[in-house]
């Protein structure tokens, strides 16, 4: 039994330390990895473990930052087996500063010629941040000088003696000669001194049996006000009285009816309260139960009297 | 890749296999949970022990096996016993006839203080010397018997049932135990003993200095 005991650990831990060598090895920590430097004139902008791409994939990151004795910085960046083929002779990195994002070094690559070798020097150019925001700039600007062209066009045509603009302009200058010469607006619109004579006759009329309206709508106005004094306003009371207590009556009724429900569900919700209390006691007992076995010194099955 | 994933197979099954849980899980809880009463009371820890006692009863119920269940109603009981509480150990006397273990009547009746001879040898071997030197009302060998318990909890019990026969020195002995151990409720029951028995006035008060500090 402590045979198989010992061996079922053994094979566990050594199951359990090929499983870790397996994930450092797949992440490359036990990669051999080549150093290659650059010299900048400032550090900033710069960090360790800033990452290095090619082609938009990560390559290589700085190791290590240091400052020389002529005050630039000299930087050491590593690369595994499998990219160092793209560090090759001539290449040329390039720190790139996006305006969205973190910079990064950009690794430029003669593919064709040969791997460079190990801690060799090579050239780094700083890349322009106004230069950036103008090639981000230009498509914007392109869409401005669209727009003054269209402007341009748009004035040329009104300037043009055929265009509707300019006809509509003209035909208000005669209907405004017009006005000038009639003796008034309303003939200047009919062309007819005798219609508007009519209209205006018409209107006369109008006026006249807009009086007699007036004066029969006071005359019920009278008979409605007495209406209103002797039956309407006592009974109108009355009703918002009646309506305020029916109001009042519901109100009553729906609190009651509330209460009566909340009453009936209260031994009901009791239940529910208790049953669920009862189930949150029991999980929190099998926890301590199991802390219970975990703090025991050794496992016993049976009870030690005192 | 696949081997990683090959090897963390292994090691989940592995893993799998090492926390398989027994069939008579039931009994390892409640053994446990019991453990974990005895400190707790012993500790003043009295709403944990209440709730590990009652799991230690629950985890027991789930089996026929009343032998386990009457042997919670006698630790417990013996726990009260230890620290000056009366306790008669009727839960297990309700219980006993069903159960019909010897060696358990035989601690009931040490409890009891009424051991005959026949049923000292069916105690737990390290009280049948106390028991005997009991019985024989040799009490200075009694008094040695409990310092040389090496459990806590039996010194506790055995110098509580032999109630006014102890000697100041075992009540001390007692007391360094208990406190060694955490004992709360077990220490301050001892010191109230010691002044009981303390004639000395100024020792009185500094023992009951001490019961004041420990109690508040």
């Amino acid at each position: 039994m402590r045979l198989a005991v010992g061996l079922f650990v053994l094979i566990l831990l050594v199951a359990i330390f090929t499983f870790l060598y397996l994930l450092l090895d797949e992440k490359g920590t036990f990669d051999k990895r080549y150093n290659y430097g650059f010299n900048t004139e400032s550090a900033s902008s710069f960090n360790v473990g800033m990452p290095l791409k090619y082609s938009g994939f990560n390559i290589g990151v700085i190791d290590k930052i240091s400052l020389q004795d002529d005050g630039t910085v000299h930087m050491v960046f590593s690369v595994n087996e499998n990219n160092r083929k793209w560090v090759t002779k001539d290449s040329v990195l390039m720190l790139k500063k996006p305006l969205i994002g973190s910079p990064h070094i950009e690794l430029y690559s003669a593919i064709d010629n040969e791997v460079l070798k190990e801690n060799s020097t090579i050239t780094i150019l700083l890349s322009d941040d106004i230069n950036d925001m103008v090639s981000k700039l230009e498509p914007a600007v392109d869409r401005i000088i669209s727009i003054i062209n269209n402007i341009d066009n748009i004035t040329s045509y009104l300037s043009n003696d055929n265009s509707d603009i300019l006809l509509t302009l003209e035909n208000i200058r005669k209907f405004s000669d017009n006005l000038t010469k009639s003796t008034s607006l309303l003939t200047t619109i009919t062309g007819d001194e005798n219609s508007t004579q009519s209209i205006i006759s018409s209107l006369n009329k109008t006026e006249q049996i807009m009086q007699e309206i007036h004066k029969i709508s006071t005359d019920i106005s009278k008979i409605t006000s007495s209406l209103d004094s002797d039956i309407m306003q006592p009974t109108s009371s009355t009703i918002k009285e009646l309506d305020k207590i029916m109001k009042d009556v519901k109100q009553k009724l729906e609190s009651l009816d509330g209460t009566v429900k909340a009453v009936g569900s209260y031994d009901e919700d009791l239940y529910e309260l208790k049953e669920q209390l009862s189930v949150g006691i029991q999980k929190s007992n099998q926890i301590i139960d199991k802390v219970d076995s975990l703090l025991q010194d050794e496992e016993k099955s049976e009870i030690v009297l005192p | 890749m696949r081997k990683l994933s090959i090897y963390l197979l292994i090691i989940l099954i592995f893993s799998g296999c090492s926390f398989d849980t027994p069939p008579n899980d039931w009994q390892y809880k409640s053994a446990n949970a019991f453990d974990s009463y005895t400190k707790n009371f012993l500790r003043s820890n009295d709403k944990m022990a209440k709730n590990d006692l009652q799991r230690a009863i629950a985890h027991t119920k789930n089996s026929a096996d009343l032998n386990h269940l009457a042997r919670i109603y006698l630790g417990e009981c013996a726990l009260n016993i230890s620290v000056g509480l009366d306790d008669k150990c009727q839960k297990y006397n309700e219980i006993k006839d069903v159960v019909n273990s010897k060696a358990l009547d035989a601690y009931y009746s040490f409890l009891r203080t009424n051991i005959t001879k026949k049923e000292i040898d069916k105690l737990p071997k390290i009280y049948q010397d106390f028991a005997w030197h009991v019985q024989t009302k040799d009490y200075k060998k009694a008094n040695t018997d409990i310092i040389s318990m090496d459990r806590a909890t039996s010194q506790l019990l055995a110098a509580s049932l032999l109630k006014n026969n102890i000697t100041k020195n075992s009540i001390n002995k007692v007391i360094e135990t208990a406190s060694f151990h955490g004992y709360k409720k077990a220490v301050i029951f001892w010191l109230e003993r010691l002044k009981a028995v303390t004639i000395d006035e100024e020792e009185r008060k500094k023992i009951n200095k001490k019961i004041s500090i420990i109690k508040n």
